[in-house]
């Protein structure tokens, strides 16, 4: 068991989130400018259209994070109740005119006559943290009494449909999963894990044994995207050939040729591709070590925070990104079916950036609030404020 | 307090949630590294191969000029309009917009194309991938179009080959394909010389074949092909063409061809078939057929246009008839088994074997005759004697020294086979007739070539179209040097052969053939026409001429498929003496004219010459060369113009004003 002590300025943050938040989108910017750079030349005859928009996101992002690192964390627990309703309203509200279709799904509500484009599905994530961080913080017992589980699954379930419905399967199954891994913070029993976990065993056994070979071969299609080069696979095929192309060192910042209207979304879903094959597998491998670490630094602001509150909005901020990265990373590898999911505060788009920043911002302050400070255990013996 | 506290649970079940996400990063990244390096490679030249464009750089090809540097075939920039009507441009709200959008754009279009816009609209709004709008589009033109900026509008920079001349040499240069290929004639026997090696471009594009300024480019050049100097001269091949379609409708003869050949190096100087065609524009009607060219089936049309692409006088065979008799004559000469001063009696007919061979004066016969003048009489049966003498081994390979049992080797592609009969079937009747020219069937151009090689002192030269390759800068790459391929008959022999021709000339019936102030030589020839193996009332005439004799730089062949008189000297050989006046003159040959002719052109008077004996075709041929009209009376018409003259009105040695009839009596 790790020891700690008491921070000595309580004001201080954890300047390894700042760092790390800084360096990303920083990063983000210039690869969204490269990957853009040809698509934005030839649709708006402006090469630096992309770059704008995102030096724009990132000021608004930043002014975001900065506001939410001085707000006290424990405002939100009497917001929580109004923020998931607020979030789930808006979820209806697609289902109004509002709503706005882009190739089949209603994804988008436009406000001040389209001059503002806001996803209330990246934005309900943002609530349901707040909720559960509020909900489970109230009562350590919810998490481990039956009626509060169903309670909560409830909700997780009636977000999974309304965000489902846009159709956005995606975002849908990251709110649930952020919804379970929340619970599973919480203290959920182990017997209901290892239940949930039998039951989804069991559930594909099942499957597999009434459908068989046919069905086992229409789930795992994604993994063999060169079959429908032309078609369904197509863009994840462009992906793959993006990265090919990358190799070890890749082919160099600004060069990659995929960008060119092979690659579509090359900005945003599939920024990664596009990074693949720019500085190639040595840049990706960085990348990755990079969000694993800004995870890794969020979970120990959460494992320090002076408050279950604080602990489970950290955490859950953690879940969040650690399952948007894996899942993008899993997309563009065709390690998981083709579903649109941006790489956190890398591809192109100012709401699911301002979010993140929201959230980065939360964890920033619950880190200025806590009142330990990890120490090693050779160091503890020496000092006298020691608790456990 | 405790109780709002994180606790241990929370800590383990943080660490075991960053263990799981931990180790899918690792199960990711390795999964990253599959792609990026075990599939790297594989995955790269997939991307490469869609990321390149390979577009050819056409190499120019080379000019067609004519002996004097005339241009018969260039090469020209042209461009190809392409759309892409999916991408062109269709703005609008309505349908109706998007529709007045689109018209307006082709209005535009067919504007700078001179073309139709109603037929540009419905391509550009046709649900092609890609149609190709025009072609042969100019320069100016594509600059136009380029500059009102329509996306959609491809124009693509092409070589259109261009025939200056038109309906000009045709069958000799040939013409390409679309894709600038030699098709026939000289275009393809020269193919390689003439197309040059075309050059590539790689480039980097995008999605929609755009070049990528970014990308990589190789850029490997275009080696232009070479120009070609032919022996043609375009004086004398206007000349030659102009005078056989003028035969052809003069004698309304299915067809009339001429070859000038210049005996001395082989040197095609002027060669002409009566249905020219325009070069630049093959796929069509010969001129005067358009009606019944529109009845033919698409299948036909192709057979229609390999016929009139043909070029008869190398690729096809007919019988030469009388115009063979020289080569006969002078094998007879060269093997010794005769002499210029021996002499024959002609008893109207010859035994072979169990068959007897008429000579064409048959009921009559040519009686006594010096050599020279059994060719002036042009008699069968002194030939027949003259192989006899020689045997059919001696003359078998005399035709080998000819290469009449070969092809010629003219640099010209398709050429045809002459047809004689193998050595070992020919019999004691088939050696007989082929003395004199019949059940053998030759080339135009082996015939013009085996004739000229007694006309060049016994050389035989090989006869040619190309005298010099040029590079694209002008400058000489090969010279062709002309081609010995044998040594026929000694050149006293050869000299001996030159005064029979010129004798036939002077007095033999081929006085038609005469030129004042030249001295000239030549041989009739009259054959029946074999169509699929069966002989014909048609017949072939034709003439053979050598000019001037002193020092022979001409030899033209013409020949008349059909024609409406059936006289060789009053049909091949009138044509023949019009192209060679004019030959003469173009190659700067002086005429000098003898004390005689000088009488007889300030003369409006002419003595009517002795003509009993002779043929209706060389009575008709002789009274010609004095200015005299011919009158047979009671013509017996087609097929018996082999007849012999008994009686004649005038009288022979009267005095008549040039122009007047001589009527001409036979039993």
């Amino acid at each position: 068991m790790k020891k700690y002590r008491l921070k000595k300025n309580i004001h201080e943050g954890d300047y390894w989130i700042l760092i790390l938040t800084l360096g990303i989108s920083l990063f983000g910017i210039v690869m969204e400018f490269s990957a853009g750079y040809y698509v934005s030349l030839s649709k708006f005859g402006d090469p630096y259209y992309y770059l704008k928009n995102a030096a724009l996101w990132f000021l608004i992002g930043w002014a975001a994070f900065i506001i939410c690192s001085f707000i006290n964390y424990n405002i939100y627990k009497h917001i929580a109740i109004p923020a998931l309703i607020f979030g789930f309203v808006l979820l209806a509200l697609l289902f109004t005119p509002l709503g706005k279709t882009i190739n089949n799904a209603t994804r988008w509500i436009e406000i001040m006559n389209g001059r503002i484009t806001i996803m209330p599905g990246e934005i309900i994530k943002t609530c349901m943290i707040l909720f559960f961080a509020w909900f489970y913080a109230r009562n350590k017992e919810f998490a481990s009494k039956l009626p509060w589980i169903l309670f909560s699954l409830m909700i997780a379930g009636a977000a999974f449909f309304l965000i489902y419905k846009q159709p956005n399967l995606s975002t849908a199954i990251i709110t649930v999963a952020l919804v379970i891994g929340m619970m599973f913070l919480a203290g959920l029993p182990l017997v209901y894990v290892f239940g949930a976990m039998g039951a989804v065993a069991a559930g594909i056994v099942f499957l597999l044994q009434y459908k068989g070979g046919y069905m086992m071969n229409r789930v795992t299609s994604f993994t063999r995207p060169f079959e429908d080069a032309l078609g369904a696979g197509y863009q994840v095929v462009q992906g793959l050939l993006a990265l090919g192309s990358g190799g070890v060192l890749g082919v160099g910042l600004g060069n990659s040729i995929q960008k060119a209207f092979y690659l579509p979304e090359a900005q945003s879903d599939f920024i990664l591709a596009i990074i693949g094959e720019e500085l190639g597998f040595v840049g990706i491998l960085c990348l990755m070590a990079a969000y694993l670490a800004l995870v890794y630094f969020i979970f120990s602001v959460a494992l320090r925070a002076k408050d279950r509150f604080g602990m489970l909005l950290a955490g859950g901020v953690g879940i969040h990104l650690g399952l948007q990265v894996i899942l993008n990373i899993a997309v563009v590898t065709a390690s998981a079916p083709a579903t649109g999911v941006v790489l956190p505060l890398v591809s192109a788009g100012g709401n699911a950036l301002v979010l993140y920043m929201v959230e980065l911002g939360i964890v920033y302050n619950v880190s200025k609030q806590s009142r330990y400070i990890d120490i090693d255990e050779t160091e503890s013996e020496e000092r006298s404020e020691v608790i456990e | 307090m405790k109780n709002n506290e994180p606790d241990r649970v929370n800590r383990s079940r943080l660490l075991f949630i960053f263990i799981v996400f931990a180790v899918l990063f690792a199960a990711l990244a390795l999964r990253t590294a599959w792609h990026q390096i075990i599939k790297g490679d594989e995955y790269a030249q997939k991307a490469a191969k869609q990321q390149t464009a390979d577009s050819v750089i056409s190499a120019f090809r080379g000019n067609i000029l004519d002996s004097e540097g005339n241009s018969l075939a260039v090469s020209a920039t042209a461009h190809t309009i392409w759309v892409r009507p999916s991408t062109i441009n269709k703005n609008g709200k309505t349908p109706e917009e998007i529709t007045k959008n689109a018209y307006e754009e082709a209005f535009a279009i067919a504007g700078i194309l001179d073309m139709d816009s109603y037929d540009v609209y419905e391509v550009i709004t046709s649900d092609k991938s890609l149609c190709k709008l025009a072609k042969n589009v100019s320069s100016e033109k594509a600059e136009e179009l380029r500059k009102l900026k329509l996306t959609g509008v491809e124009i693509i920079e092409d070589s259109k080959r261009f025939y200056p001349m038109g309906a000009f040499a045709s069958q000799i240069i040939g013409i390409t394909t679309d894709d600038n290929t030699g098709l026939t004639g000289i275009e393809r026997y020269y193919d390689s010389y003439l197309s040059g090696t075309s050059g590539r471009l790689i480039t980097s594009t995008d999605n929609n074949d755009n070049t990528l300024i970014f990308g990589k480019s190789k850029y490997y050049d275009a080696e232009d092909g070479y120009t070609l100097v032919t022996t043609i001269n375009s004086n004398i091949q206007r000349v030659v063409e102009e005078k056989v379609a003028a035969a052809k409708e003069r004698y309304a003869a299915d067809r009339v061809i001429a070859i000038v050949m210049n005996p001395k190096n082989g040197e095609i100087l002027g060669m002409a078939q009566s249905d020219e065609f325009d070069l630049n524009n093959p796929r069509s009607s010969a001129p005067g057929d358009e009606e019944y060219y529109e009845t033919l089936t698409d299948e036909e049309k192709v057979s229609y246009w390999s016929r009139m692409w043909r070029n008869f006088c190398v690729c096809d065979v007919y019988e030469p008839g009388s115009t063979f008799k020289p080569i006969t004559v002078a094998l007879a000469l060269d093997y010794g088994v005769t002499n210029m001063d021996e002499w024959f009696y002609c008893a109207g007919y010859r035994d072979v074997e169990d068959w007897t061979i008429h000579c064409w004066t048959w009921p009559w016969n040519h009686g006594w005759e010096s050599l020279p003048y059994a060719v002036v009489n042009s008699c069968n049966s002194v030939m027949i004697e003259l192989a006899q003498r020689m045997g059919r081994s001696n003359y078998y390979n005399g035709l080998r020294t000819f290469c009449i049992t070969e092809k010629t080797g003219i640099d010209y592609p398709g050429e045809g086979t002459n047809i004689i009969y193998p050595e070992k079937e020919a019999g004691p009747v088939e050696l007989a007739t082929m003395s004199f020219g019949q059940g053998i069937a030759v080339t135009p151009i082996s015939l013009v070539s085996a004739i000229g090689s007694l006309a060049n002192g016994g050389k035989l030269m090989q006869p040619h179209f190309v005298k010099q390759i040029l590079g694209s800068d002008g400058k000489v790459v090969q010279n062709i040097e002309p081609v010995v391929r044998n040594i026929t008959v000694s050149e006293e022999t050869a000299a001996n052969m030159m005064d029979i021709l010129e004798e036939v000339i002077a007095s033999g019936g081929a006085g038609v053939g005469g030129i004042k102030g030249y001295r000239v030589g030549g041989k009739t020839g009259t054959a029946y026409k074999a169509v699929n193996g069966e002989y014909t009332e048609e017949v072939y005439t034709s003439f053979i001429g050598v000019a001037p004799m002193e020092d022979p730089s001409m030899v033209i062949l013409v020949m008349i498929d059909n024609p409406s008189e059936r006289y060789a000297s009053s049909t091949a050989a009138v044509c023949e003496r019009e192209i060679m006046q004019e030959v003469l003159l173009l190659m700067n040959i002086q005429p000098n004219y003898t004390e005689e002719e000088l009488a007889q052109m300030s003369s409006s008077f002419t003595t009517v010459p002795d003509l009993t004996g002779q043929t209706l075709d060389d009575a008709n041929g002789i009274l010609a060369g004095r200015e005299l009209q011919c009158i047979v009376s009671d013509d017996p018409g087609s097929g018996y113009h082999e007849i012999a003259v008994t009686d004649q009105y005038p009288r022979a040695g009267t005095e008549v004003k040039k122009g007047s009839s001589v009527t001409v009596y036979y039993h």
